[in-house]
């Protein structure tokens, strides 16, 4: 035992200094400061406050580089030593080959718990310098990340023992990736596929490690609390048999097999793409594929980023989950507050009387798997960011109409959460400027303008008349220039304006 | 097994797919014994001493080193070995190259200090052992294999062509190395082409051919007349092997 603790010392050493000396956190540590150091200078239309996005996107890095780090240093234990030859003095050396694999494998999981460790406290540091604080979530998403890092690397170890390192790396980035960010919705997904790929599926659902489990990202950003503790020694459990040398092995065959499926589904659905149908019109009216493949990628980006935004409205929870792909706003109902159309059905007032409403475990089935997600990643109450706490948002409505300044949407979504959550009428008015500037005369965002200027009648009138009759004209050219009639935004924009317009005329009147 | 052999190969065959790379060797070396190890490129010299190290396993016939299975982790904790070629952790230093194999070998940290100072000195290496090993020229990196071969004060001392590389000054103080062993009564079993060197240094010298060793014996054996002796041994026993 002496002898087995003195050869794992080593072998941690020698992890350590590689990792260290090979300067990669270094070179991630630069990364992450010059994404994070201009980011954490933001001022969306020039809101101060928001410091959600800045822990969001920090724990994104973290979770990143830490990857990057397990994959490297797991696959970095044995293929070297082949290559330089150096695997035959330490075989040759009194070590079983069982516990050099085992001594090998604690050794680079502790020296990536040192570049993990060293990118945690700068990370809490960075949130302590913003006066933030922490709760009591903080130190168990610390140790589910590290065991996460442990999984890894003892993925990419046993990878790096099958197929070249190019392919381990990919493919072990893939599969992890992928577990992390759809792992949960693989039941969902597999409902919507022919028999044997929704097999195919389930299959990979079940056996693949699910890096998901380890997430509490959302419960850090968003303040949840802490993971029940049952839930969190479950998690740790899972971590600790899913390495196991017995079922590791499983683990990989459905990497290959999702691999497999990856390939067959994307495959037929690509070509149907490329078989044009109604996704190619752009180009054969004559713009250039790559101009149309851009413009479609800005425009998916600054959706998802107004997505986003919603998800911090919901305190983190992604509403949208329960149906994937489809995303289809008649589901929407009630509980939808987004864009100005909407909020004309009464949501002018408070956002935050529809608390609870949403059930935040709609999205899960009742597998396992399901059980310790919906424990991890939902939380127990559901909360509206209301107020002031509503800054939150502004970053990814910044982000978004910096993505695609015509996603009008994001103009008007951010304007309202500035007007009606905030009231921050400067607020409010500099968002409307802003996307007047990028999208002169649009009618929707001049109805905004004009009504942060009416302000429920009591504000600046004449100016709130001026916006709504400019609104008025501005539908109207729009229609007389040959638009379509049957536009809801212009159809909606007009009615507004000439609402408003109605009750200052009363007004007026009654005067 | 002949009891006391520090090494006893026995009618030892190793196949690598249809290559024949060892053919039926025996070889028993007796400690306090330094033999040679001498042949054509791809006689199956190296896949010999990675038999006798237990990392290959032959085909068929069996293998004792130190009267016990080199497979066994605690029978390799006599064993020194110093393998073809190597290229040592390139981030690390000699001496931190010794200090982990130090702690592989489960010596305590005290010992390897002291093993550590002792050797880089023995192979010359004390002034550059702060210098990153892939500042090392190949001769250097061969001394650090030495080195590292030598740590665990081994009975056996296995080489595969330990003079590769070294300067003529390296080459006379490593053999003084290896004749002090020898007086310590370790056994030292190397395969070389050089030689001269193993003229010098040989109790016995083995030559193969194609996986089989076609000479066995004394180089005095055979009349001495001077320093070509072993060649002109080499030359003739390989021609008569034909
Ligand atoms: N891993 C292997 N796979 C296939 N063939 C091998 C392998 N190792 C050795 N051989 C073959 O076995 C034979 C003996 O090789 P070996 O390395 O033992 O020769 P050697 O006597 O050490 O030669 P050299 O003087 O060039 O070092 C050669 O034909 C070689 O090609
Ligand atoms: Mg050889």
């Amino acid at each position: 035992m002496k002898l087995f603790l003195r050869q794992v010392r080593s072998l941690v050493k020698l992890s350590f200094l590689e990792l260290w000396r090979r300067n990669d956190v270094f070179a991630l540590l630069l990364l992450g400061l010059a994404l994070m150091v201009p980011l954490s200078m933001a001022t969306p239309f020039g809101a101060a406050g928001a410091s959600r996005y800045l822990d969001e996107m920090a724990l994104l890095l973290v979770w990143g580089f830490s990857l990057f780090i397990a994959l490297g240093a797991g696959q970095r234990l044995f293929p070297p030593e082949f290559e330089s030859r150096t695997i035959y003095p330490l075989l040759a050396k009194p070590i079983s080959r069982g516990r050099l694999l085992v001594g090998k494998y604690i050794g680079a999981v502790a020296a990536a718990w040192s570049a993990l460790a060293f990118f945690y406290v700068l990370f809490v540091a960075s949130v302590l310098l913003r006066g933030g604080a922490f709760a009591a979530e903080l130190p168990q998403a610390i140790v589910l990340h590290f065991a996460f890092v442990a999984l890894a690397v003892a993925v990419s170890l046993l990878g790096s023992l099958l197929v070249t390192a190019s392919a381990n790396l990919s493919l072990s980035a893939i599969v992890l990736v992928g577990m992390f960010f759809f792992g949960r919705q693989l039941p969902e997904y597999a409902e919507g596929l022919n028999p044997a790929l929704a097999w195919v599926v389930k299959a990979v659902y079940a056996v693949a490690p699910h890096a998901e489990f380890f997430d509490m990202r959302q419960r850090l950003v968003h303040g949840w609390g802490a993971v029940d503790g049952i839930v969190f020694s479950v998690v740790l459990l899972y971590a600790r048999r899913a390495r196991s040398p017995q079922e590791a092995p499983v683990r990989l065959g459905a990497t290959a097999l999702a691999a497999a499926a990856f390939a067959a589904l994307a495959v037929p659905s690509a070509m149907r793409q490329l078989r044009g149908g109604d996704a190619m019109p752009q180009v054969v009216k004559g713009e250039g594929a790559l101009a149309v493949a851009f413009g479609d990628a800005r425009g998916t980006i600054s959706r998802a980023l107004v997505h986003k935004a919603d998800t911090y409205y919901h305190g983190g929870i992604d509403v949208d989950c329960d149906h994937l792909g489809s995303h289809n706003h008649d589901e929407h109902g009630e509980g939808d507050h987004h864009v100005c159309h909407e909020c004309e059905h009464g949501h002018d007032d408070d956002l935050d009387d529809h608390d609870g409403e949403h059930e935040g475990k709609h999205c899960f089935s009742d597998d396992p798997w399901a059980w310790i997600n919906e424990h991890v990643r939902a939380p127990e109450i559901h909360r509206h960011l209301a107020g002031a706490e509503s800054v939150e948002m502004m970053p990814w409505f910044w982000a978004s109409v910096k993505a695609d300044p015509h996603n009008i949407d994001a103009w008007t979504t951010a304007w309202f959460i500035a007007d009606s959550s905030m009231k921050d009428k400067a607020l409010a008015l500099r968002v409307v400027s802003e996307g007047l500037g990028r999208n002169p005369d649009d009618p929707e965002l001049l109805v905004c303008r004009g009504r942060t200027f009416y302000d429920r009648g009591r504000g600046d009138i004449a100016a709130a008349r001026k916006a709504f009759s400019a609104a008025v004209e501005a539908a109207d050219r729009i229609l007389r220039a040959g638009g379509d009639p049957a536009d809801e935004r212009i159809i909606w924009a007009r009615r507004f304006a000439t609402a408003y317009l109605d009750r200052i005329e009363k007004k007026a009147d009654s005067r | 097994m002949k009891s006391g052999s520090a090494v006893d190969i026995d009618s030892v065959s190793r196949s690598f797919g249809s290559v024949k790379a060892v053919d039926g060797l025996s070889l028993a070396l007796a400690p306090g014994e330094i033999v040679g190890f001498l042949g054509t490129n791809g006689a199956g010299k190296t896949t010999t001493i990675k038999m006798t190290l237990g990392l290959l396993a032959p085909t068929s016939g069996t293998v004792k080193v130190l009267g016990g299975d080199p497979s066994d982790p605690r029978v390799r904790s006599h064993i020194g070995y110093m393998p073809e070629v190597a290229t040592y952790y390139p981030y690390l230093d000699a001496r931190e190259l010794l200090s982990f194999y130090g702690g592989i070998c489960g010596l305590d940290a005290k010992t390897v200090r002291r093993r550590t100072d002792e050797l880089l000195d023995a192979v010359g290496l004390a002034d550059a052992a702060k210098r990153p090993l892939k500042t090392y020229s190949k001769g250097m990196l061969q001394r650090a294999g030495i080195a590292q071969a030598l740590l665990n004060d081994p009975d056996l001392l296995v080489l595969d062509e330990p003079f590769t590389g070294l300067d003529p000054l390296a080459r006379i103080h490593f053999r003084e190395l290896l004749l002090d062993l020898k007086r310590r009564g370790k056994t030292v079993f190397f395969s070389s082409h050089e030689l001269g060197e193993t003229e010098l240094l040989c109790d016995r010298v083995a030559i193969m051919k194609k996986g089989h060793c076609v000479y066995q014996g004394p180089v005095r054996d055979l009349a001495g007349d001077g320093a070509a002796n072993l060649e002109r041994l080499f030359l003739k026993t390989l021609e008569e092997a034909k």
